[in-house]
């Protein structure tokens, strides 16, 4: 019985070693472990023995199953590892192809800026305002200093579409707007992005542009409060390390009145050819809220005070993506935009 | 205004480089734009003495010419004939560069070596009028000392300061102002030249009679006479300042008001006398019609509006505009009368601008000229007029100031400036800069204790050369100016917090532009201008709502004259403008502003034009090709299914197609969305003849909504349903259907049959082509149906599969296809 046994164990062994199918070592398995199997049927018949052999023919018996399972289990796990590993080259792919193509689409450069300036702003505390693009001369021009006849109603040459209404030259209509909405309350903070139309078409000009006006009115608005509100956004706009510079200036709507200069943001205020040198880029007009636009909008100039600026969109997107022709903006070549 | 900065010493001492100034200039708001050189000429020019001249023995056109330079005599070759011993002339010595590039050498002509080059005033780069009118040698004046170098001598290599005046500074007009704003940001001392005036002979008022009718158009008229004048060119010295400062010298007498006008910013002019009829000046409104031919040679017809200056019988001048070729000063001119007169800004601005005569002294007149300054400007100027052109300066002078200037006085409160300002600026300092402006300053203390808080008001008295200053706010505005924005403190704003968050609606915008990029659409952005012509283009009708338009009175072309009440045309001329270079695939859109007229004006308001938002699309070209797929056109369904995306994100669940009649879109390939009733806009391919019209040469789809309508039915926020209990079961069909049919049928079909139980339906496949019959499809639909509370029996959906069949069946003629 023993060497019998002895004569399983070598079959056993060579057939699964020499196995290379799955279909194969499950045939040996059933051959020895099945329900017929040879091991099977020889336990069946292990009470036949005599009661001497019995305990040990049952133990080695045993062994012989658990060592012919055990084998079998091992050989199919390899026989698995090598059929994944043969799928596995069978899907060997050129990794190095293209991926599938999306169309790429983006926001308009102005549109970017804009949303940058409106972000910065809204996170101030500032609410957007809005105004129309036709604009009656009274909000463009009167209600801000200038009457029928001032002179500085020459800097802004208009598009009138009718006696009474033109295309507003400046977003500032939108601070008078804003301020006869809401006079007396307090504090007032906007600003208001929008397209605004002079007529000029040339290099540095378009006849519509867009600007970003910006108006806090709160009792004790200083022009310190003005400085320093400048100077963060301009931070947050143009990096941590810039420097603003304002020098005095005359808008009939502001007083006092600033230009507003950054430090240069191609050569840090060393000087280059794109601030001409100067190390400073001038990028928006400010002051502080004329008391003649107080006073138009239901406002005391002597209880309160505010301060306003605006800002070309293009002259920063021009900066800021190295443009140098404004016009380019409305051209729309995609060559350009998708970039 | 052009300001030489050696001229600008003569009334101010100046510590300070010209690039110093222009700086400190700039920073106290009279911005100067650059600081240039008028007539460079470097160290080898000099000033040279003759001392013998003779013919070339070679030469019968030459001269050889003896100069002393103040250590050596030279021998120059010279080609002029107006010099003579004793002139003293300009050398340019070997080395010397002439302002037309060409270097000066020691050369041999015909046989003998010149040592150098006499200079005409052209060779040396000046512009100046000479008695002689041929271009000889330029004669230097006699007291020039030989050797000494031009650039000193002639004041040349002027620095001069390009500045940039703004309109409430007229004062910077002139050299005196801009020597006071040097005076108060350097704490000099301006010195006002000093006049001696010779009156002689007859009295002006023996000569002319002075009528002002018009005290409000001319605040004030004065005027002086000269007689037995000599019309010539003026002093070298005059010439050449005024051509630094950008004026062409022409005679004495105007280059004087042109000189004095520089200095004073008081223009003035000078008629002659003999040319004045009836012994009278008039100020006076033109008559309607009249004419008068101005210095120009121009003849100007005049209105009521414009004020002139006119003798017994005829205009003789706009007022502060121009004068009239009728009492032109010319060579034969004897007697003179010189005008020194205010006139009212804005009437003046406005003839200016009416006959586009913009000159210097209308560019003074406008932004206000100083009435106390004409006195002393025309006494000035006959002064000089003495020097130059000789005669005598008649008696007295003519002067009418019917609204004497009175001094302006405002209070200004140390505290309300502090306040304003956001720092701490002593109320002695602010005395001090405003006394340097110009200003008398009384302290008067407040009602606190003005010793412990400084708070206290300065009375100032604004002189009248600074009308721009008028309410306290002004006085506090210099303080911060001639102390310096960069003393400004920066600070931000206290007080209560405020919301700056976006209003729903730009949030939504922010929406759309994400998903129409996130769909591979580009923006754009074109100008809210459009031509008539488009209308046309797109073959609208002509009572379509489109061509009521919002026109530009003065457009600068005929592309931009009116207000664009769709964007559609702008993007497809940017479609065309693409595909000429070669960019074969265009998906954009924009999103702005149209404008649609208002209705009628109600009372006296006048009414704006209606400004709603428009989303436009244009798509053409290919999808984006890869390896993998076969290229493919966009088509129809590329942009309806973007649209449907778009409706997506704006969480709009309600809405149909329906077909659309647009002109522009192909007839069978257009159709309009519909929400709430309401057709808010269209989608399609373009008609061929469009496409034509804008030079497409591809097919171009397009849409445009109304945006605000979009905006107004938007729901972002998500609606959370259970997740289902029960499971789903799934069926496929597919009906085989002459073109005819719509799949929108078919799909309604199907919802109303399904009911309630069917989930979701997908149409999945369009087929046509072998086996199937010729002018049909065959659309394949996957179903899900689920039931909310139990489980579903196959049963069950397959009767709702039978009857779907037959419904289909019957109503559309459809064949049941095996999938």
């Amino acid at each position: 019985m023993r060497e019998k046994l002895d004569k399983l164990r070598d079959e056993l062994r060579s057939r699964i070693g020499v196995a290379t199918e799955l279909e194969e070592l499950e045939k040996t398995r059933v051959q020895f472990l099945g329900k017929k199997g040879i091991l099977t049927m020889l336990m069946r018949n292990i009470q036949e023995l005599p009661v001497t052999e019995k305990p040990l023919m049952g133990k080695l018996l045993n062994e012989l199953k658990q060592f012919a399972a055990g084998e079998i289990e091992e050989k199919k796990s390899q026989l698995l590892e090598k059929l994944r590993l043969q799928k596995q080259e069978a899907e060997r792919i050129d990794v190095t192809l293209p991926g599938m193509r999306f169309n790429y689409g983006s926001r308009h450069p102005i549109t970017l800026v804009l949303e940058e300036i409106e972000e910065i702003f809204t996170c101030m505390g500032f609410q957007i305002g809005e105004g129309p693009d036709v604009e009656l001369d009274h909000y463009n021009f009167t209600a801000l200093n200038m009457p029928p006849e001032h002179p500085a109603r020459d800097m802004q040459d208009s598009f009138y579409t009718d006696k009474e209404m033109l295309l507003r030259t400046h977003t500032s209509p939108v601070q008078i707007r804003t301020m006869e909405k809401m006079a007396p309350a307090l504090p007032v903070r906007i600003i208001a992005p929008g397209k605004v139309y002079r007529r000029d078409d040339d290099i540095t000009h378009s006849p519509m542009f867009h600007q970003v006006e910006g108006l806090a009115v709160d009792r004790g608005i200083s022009l310190a409060d003005l400085k320093g509100t400048l100077l963060l956004f301009v931070r947050e706009m143009f990096g941590r390390g810039r420097e603003i510079r304002l020098r005095p200036s005359f808008f009939p709507f502001t007083e006092p009145s600033a230009e507003v200069d950054i430090s240069c943001i191609i050569c840090n205020g060393r000087g280059c050819r794109t601030c001409g040198n100067s190390g400073w880029l001038e990028i928006l007009g400010a002051g502080l809220v004329h008391p003649y636009v107080l006073e138009v909008c239901g406002y005391d100039p002597e209880a309160v005070s505010g301060f306003a600026f605006g800002m070309g969109v293009e002259r920063i997107a021009m900066l800021k993506y190295g443009i140098d022709d404004i016009r380019l903006f409305y051209i729309n070549d995609l060559r350009m935009l998708r970039t | 205004m052009k300001v030489p900065y050696n001229w600008l010493r003569e009334y101010v001492d100046i510590p300070l480089t010209p690039e110093e100034l222009a700086e400190r200039l700039t920073m106290a708001g009279i911005e100067v734009g650059a600081v240039n050189t008028y007539a460079p000429l470097g160290e080898r020019f000099i000033a040279a003495r003759i001392e013998k001249t003779e013919k070339h023995p070679q030469a019968p056109n030459l001269q050889l010419v003896d100069v002393f330079t103040g250590s050596t005599t030279l021998k120059i070759v010279c080609g002029a004939w107006n010099i003579k011993t004793g002139d003293m002339v300009p050398l340019a010595l070997p080395g010397a560069v002439l302002p037309g590039g060409e270097e000066i050498r020691k050369t041999q002509i015909k046989g003998i070596l010149s040592a150098g080059m006499l200079c005409s005033a052209g060779e040396l780069g000046l512009e100046i009028v000479q008695e002689s009118r041929e271009d000889g040698i330029l004669i230097l004046e006699k007291g020039s000392r030989p050797g000494e170098r031009l650039m000193d001598l002639l004041l040349i290599n002027e620095p001069v300061l390009e500045l940039a005046v703004a309109p409430n500074r007229g004062d910077c007009l002139s050299m005196l102002g801009v020597a006071r704003e040097v005076a108060a940001l350097t704490g000099g001392k301006v010195s006002i030249p000093e006049i001696d005036l010779q009156e002689d002979g007859r009295t002006i008022t023996e000569l002319v009679t002075l009528e002002l009718h018009e005290p409000d158009l001319c605040y004030r008229y004065t005027a002086r006479m000269m007689e037995g004048i000599r019309i010539a060119p003026s002093p070298l010295y005059m010439q050449l300042r005024l051509l630094a400062a950008g004026v062409r010298a022409i005679y004495n007498l105007v280059d004087v008001t042109n000189y004095v006008m520089w200095e004073t910013g008081f223009p003035m002019h000078a008629f002659d006398y003999d040319c004045i009829e009836g012994k009278k000046i008039i100020v006076r409104r033109a008559a309607p019609g009249e004419t008068l031919v101005t210095l120009d040679g121009a003849s100007r017809v005049l209105s009521p509006e414009m004020l002139v200056i006119a003798d017994a019988v005829k205009p003789v001048g706009l007022a502060g505009v121009m004068g009239g070729e009728n009492t032109e000063i010319t060579v034969r001119t004897k007697r003179l009368f010189l005008e020194a007169a205010c006139f009212n800004p804005f009437n003046n601005r406005q003839t200016a601008r009416r006959l586009n005569l913009p000159s210097e002294a209308s560019a003074r007149y406008e932004k206000g000229v100083d009435p106390e300054m004409a006195v002393y400007a025309q006494k000035r100027a006959v002064s000089f007029m003495q020097q130059t052109a000789g005669g005598i300066i008649c008696r007295d002078m003519l002067d009418l100031y019917p609204r004497p200037y009175h001094r302006k006085s405002l209070k200004l409160r140390s505290a309300r400036a502090r306040e304003m300002l956001g720092y701490a600026v002593e109320s002695s300092e602010m005395e001090g800069i405003l006394n340097k402006l110009g200003m008398d300053v009384q302290v008067t203390q407040n009602m606190h204790d003005a010793a412990a808080t400084d708070d206290v008001v300065l009375d100032v008295g604004v002189p009248s050369f600074r009308p721009d200053i008028g309410r306290e706010i002004d006085l506090i505005e210099e303080i911060a100016r001639v102390k310096g924005y960069d003393k400004i403190p920066s600070t931000l704003p206290e007080g209560v917090i405020t919301s700056g968050r976006l209003s729903p609606q730009r949030r939504i915008l922010s929406i759309v532009k994400d998903t129409l990029t996130s769909c591979g659409l580009q923006e754009v952005i074109t100008f809210s201008f459009m031509p008539t012509h488009y209308f046309d283009d797109l073959r609208l009708a002509a009572e379509a709502k489109q061509r009521q338009a919002v026109k530009l009175k003065n457009p600068l072309t005929e592309e931009q004259e009116i207000m664009r009440t769709t964007i559609l045309p702008n993007l497809l001329r940017l479609l065309c403008y693409n595909f000429s270079r070669q960019v074969e695939s265009q998906f954009v859109f924009e999103l702005g502003k149209v404008y649609y007229p208002a209705g009628a004006a109600t009372g006296d308001q006048p009414k704006l034009p209606r400004e709603p938002m428009s989303l436009a699309l244009a798509l053409s070209g290919k999808l984006p090709q890869n390896w993998q797929f076969s290229p493919r056109d966009v088509d129809f369904y590329t942009l309806k299914g973007i649209l449907e995306r778009l409706m997506q994100s704006l969480g709009i669940n309600k809405y149909s197609w329906e077909k659309s009649g647009e002109p522009f879109l192909h007839p069978h390939q257009a159709i309009s969305l519909v929400v709430d009733e309401e057709e808010i806009g269209y989608m399609g391919s373009l008609s061929a003849s469009v496409m034509e019209n804008f030079s497409l040469r591809q097919n171009v789809f397009v849409a445009e909504l109304e945006l605000d309508f979009l905006l107004s039915r938007s729901d972002l926020a998500p609606h959370y349903k259970s997740l289902p209990r029960y499971p789903a079961l799934w069926r496929d069909i597919a009906f085989v259907v002459p073109f005819t049919v719509t799949a929108a049928s078919l799909v309604d079909e199907i919802k109303k049959t399904g009911a309630s139980l069917l989930e979701q339906i997908h149409l999945f496949d369009l087929y046509t082509g072998n086996q199937i019959p010729e002018g049909h499809a065959s659309l394949a639909f996957a179903l899900t149906f689920r039931h909310p509370e139990r489980t579903l029996k196959d049963e069950e959906v397959d009767t709702i599969m039978q009857e779907l069949e037959q419904k289909v069946a019957q109503r559309y003629g459809a064949a049941l296809r095996k999938i």
